[in-house]
């Protein structure tokens, strides 16, 4: 009973006001300026009690960029395990998702999910602000079932 | 020294774009540099290495960083396949230890003052050199996957000597939206010394660009970096079509277009950075309305290009795409449109006393440090550097449009926003202009999928200062040898400078400061993947290297290291 009603809590809590917290894991940036413009004025993700937070201890979300150069896979999965249950990892572009145009390069991993359990792909090179707020309420209605 | 004046003096060469070339052994190289630089080169853009076969060329190319410079001269260092205590030029040019260390670590020169790894790690296998020709890709794939390479767990902060105090800001940290490393040693309040480490973003994108072909390189290029995408095109289109033999035929219409790009290119990330920068300042009403604001450029961008980010744009022989009479008028009104906004930004960055005085005299960097550590952009332009290659060595259409080149002298984050906000005013007026007298005609030239053989090189004024691309090709479908050089690595030795002395509480502001563009930076530079000690070691290195330097040339104590 108390288990069940705190999970009801905390997917609540989640799916009202899911802060975020990015990680550049070797991109080219323009997915990176794209998430920005996401939650700026134009799109306004903020509405959504959507917030970037500096510290991946304050978030809920992880939303990672990039085809995880072996720098920056360890950091990777440390940054994962300092955020707090529950938490959801959205991999945001081409190469956040396959390795992309860096399928080829010596230095690149090829992708968030073989390093992190990834929930949600953002497809495109990189994915328009609106993508990215539909990839986002689509992971919030999953989350939060119809609710939303 | 004129370059009629290099040619009788030394044994030269002209490459594909008329670029001078002087011939040079491992004895009289550093003689001709150190006649170069008494001569007013005292630019060094960057240290350029390729296998041909069984040796080895090194070549330097500097350039005088001044009004009406004229090219860059390039001075070639022939060897053999090891290369050995090759006189390093960093007394000559202390920014030129990153570079160095580059070639050395990317191709095994080795200098004569034996370093540690500056780049590698100490577990990385000692032969093997990414960019030779003897290994590809996927064997350096396999090569690190069975050492397990990018496992480990990296170690913590280092040990402060005594009395100080280590902070360690980044990979992953607030102020950097991407990865770059900083470990401040602070007494107090007060930066006593800095440890840098770079090479987190580094990809192996210049070792990827050899194996694909000339179109696919197009796009693979532009990815260097989403944010100065369409200056690196430009580059590398350019010097293929110094190669190919074909710029005097370039249509007009298309170098106008190009120019139009670039400058909108510039406008947009000039407003991303003026933002950012307010955002780090704590000002964050104006970082929202600045990215507002921006949004008219990304949809004009959208409008003429299709694509936001990567614009996709050009081409070997000319655009791709071309603009309606309907789409010039439109895009007219909104530049207008921005134009009032950005003078409105303009006047409340400039006005706005508490910003004003967060972002006043810190991070000063003095016209002599700036061209003793090579810095580029509108990073040296703060510093008073009156150093602009569109209009200093014009390319596209740059020759044919009336703009002023901005320059600040007190060299701080608030004259280095001046300069920005006033070259953002700048390129929206030389947007216009182009708009209003675009030339009619073709906007491309057929290109076959194929490249005579020649090298040659092309310098442009990216938003973050000079970027260069060269070319080698020996008649493939893919380049032989492609190399990028990023304004950001060459700005980022004179950024250890800038925070000599600096407060804790500056320091975002600093970094800030040279606009780093770390993805672009990094596509040679290795990453440390091992052991946090030849990590530290490297930045620790890095900072001596250039103190002793620049002790014995300029009359300052830089750091303690
Ligand atoms: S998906 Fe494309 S735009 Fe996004 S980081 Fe990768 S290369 Fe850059």
């Amino acid at each position: 009973m108390l288990k069940e009603l705190s999970a009801k809590v905390f997917v609540t809590a989640l799916t009202r006001a899911p802060w975020v917290s990015h990680m550049n894991a070797g991109s080219c940036n323009g997915c990176d300026i794209e998430i920005v413009a996401a939650l700026t004025p134009r799109y306004d993700l903020e509405r959504f009690g959507i917030k970037l937070m500096g510290s991946p201890k304050h978030a809920d979300v992880l939303l990672c960029t990039g085809s995880v150069t072996r720098a920056m896979a360890p950091r990777l999965r440390r940054i994962y395990s300092q955020m707090a249950d529950p938490k959801v990892v959205v991999a945001i572009g081409g190469c956040a998702i396959s390795g992309g145009v860096y399928h080829k390069c010596y230095n690149a991993l090829g992708g968030i999910d073989k390093v992190l359990p990834v929930d949600l792909y953002i497809p495109g090179c990189p994915p328009r602000p609106e993508a990215i707020a539909f990839g986002v309420y689509k992971l919030l209605q999953k989350l939060g079932g119809n609710d939303i | 020294m004129s370059t009629v004046q290099v040619k009788e003096n030394y044994n030269t060469e002209t490459m594909n774009d008329g670029t001078v070339l002087i011939k040079s052994d491992e004895e009289s190289f550093h003689r001709i540099l150190g006649n170069l630089y008494k001569s007013g080169y005292t630019h060094l853009s960057t240290i350029i290495g390729a296998q041909h076969g069984d040796s080895l060329t090194i070549d330097y190319p500097v350039s005088r960083p001044m009004k009406d410079s004229g090219q860059a001269i390039f001075v070639r260092l022939q060897t053999g396949l090891d290369p050995k205590d090759i006189k390093t030029v960093t007394d000559l040019y202390p920014s030129a230890v990153v570079y160095e260390q580059e070639v050395a670590e990317m191709l095994g020169v080795k200098f004569d003052e034996p370093r540690p790894h500056l780049l590698l790690p100490d577990s990385f296998p000692k032969d093997l050199y990414p960019l030779r020709k003897e290994v590809t890709s996927t064997d350096i794939i396999k090569i690190l996957d069975e050492l397990g390479v990018g496992k480990e767990e990296p170690q913590t902060i280092k040990e402060a000597p005594e009395d100080e105090y280590c902070m360690s800001i980044g990979p992953q940290h607030p102020t950097h939206k991407e990865p770059i490393r900083f470990q401040f040693f602070i007494e107090g309040e007060t930066v006593k010394d800095v440890d840098l480490r770079i090479g987190f973003n580094h990809r192996g994108l210049e070792k990827a660009l050899e194996e694909e072909t000339w179109v696919q390189n197009l796009y693979l290029i532009e990815r260097i970096c989403g944010i100065c995408s369409a200056s690196h095109q430009l580059a590398y289109v350019q010097s293929a079509e110094k190669i190919q033999g074909i710029v005097d035929e370039i249509p007009d219409r298309a170098s106008w277009l190009r120019v139009l790009v670039s400058e909108l290119e510039r406008i947009h990330s000039h407003v991303l950075w003026y933002g950012v920068l307010a955002h780090d300042g704590g000002y964050d009403f104006m970082f929202h309305i600045t990215w507002r604001d921006r949004e008219i450029v990304m949809d004009i961008l959208e409008e003429i290009t299709g694509n936001r980010v990567n614009y996709s744009i050009e081409t070997i022989g000319g655009v791709r795409r071309d603009l309606t009479p309907d789409q010039v008028t439109n895009t007219i009104a909104k530049l207008k449109e921005l134009r009032g906004l950005v003078m409105k930004h303009y006047d409340i960055l400039d006005k706005e006393k508490s910003f004003v005085k967060r972002i006043m005299d810190i991070g000063a960097l003095s016209y002599e440090q700036s061209i003793k550590m090579a810095s580029v952009g509108p990073t040296a332009r703060s510093s008073g550097v009156n150093f602009d290659l569109r209009r200093d060595v014009p390319y596209a259409a740059y020759k044919e449009i009336p703009f002023d080149v901005i320059t600040r002298t007190e060299g701080d984050v608030h004259a280095s926003m001046m300069v920005r906000l006033d070259e953002t005013i700048e390129s929206i007026d030389m947007c216009i202009y182009v708009l209003e007298n675009l030339p009619g005609g073709e906007i491309a030239l057929p290109f076959k999928n194929r490249l005579k053989e020649g090298a040659a090189h092309t310098r442009v004024e990216a938003p973050r200062g000079e970027n260069i691309h060269y070319i080698n090709s020996i008649g493939g479908k893919s380049p032989d040898r492609h190399k990028v050089r990023a304004p950001t690595l060459a700005n980022i030795t004179s950024l250890l400078l800038r925070f000599r002395e600096a407060q804790v509480a500056d320091i975002p502001m600093i970094i800030r400061l040279i606009d780093p563009c770390v993805g672009c930076m990094e596509r040679v530079t290795f990453t440390d993947l091992k052991t946090e000690k030849s990590v530290d070691m490297s930045g620790k290195q890095l900072v001596g290297r250039i103190n002793s330097q620049l002790k014995k040339h300029l009359p300052v104590r830089i750091f303690k290291v």
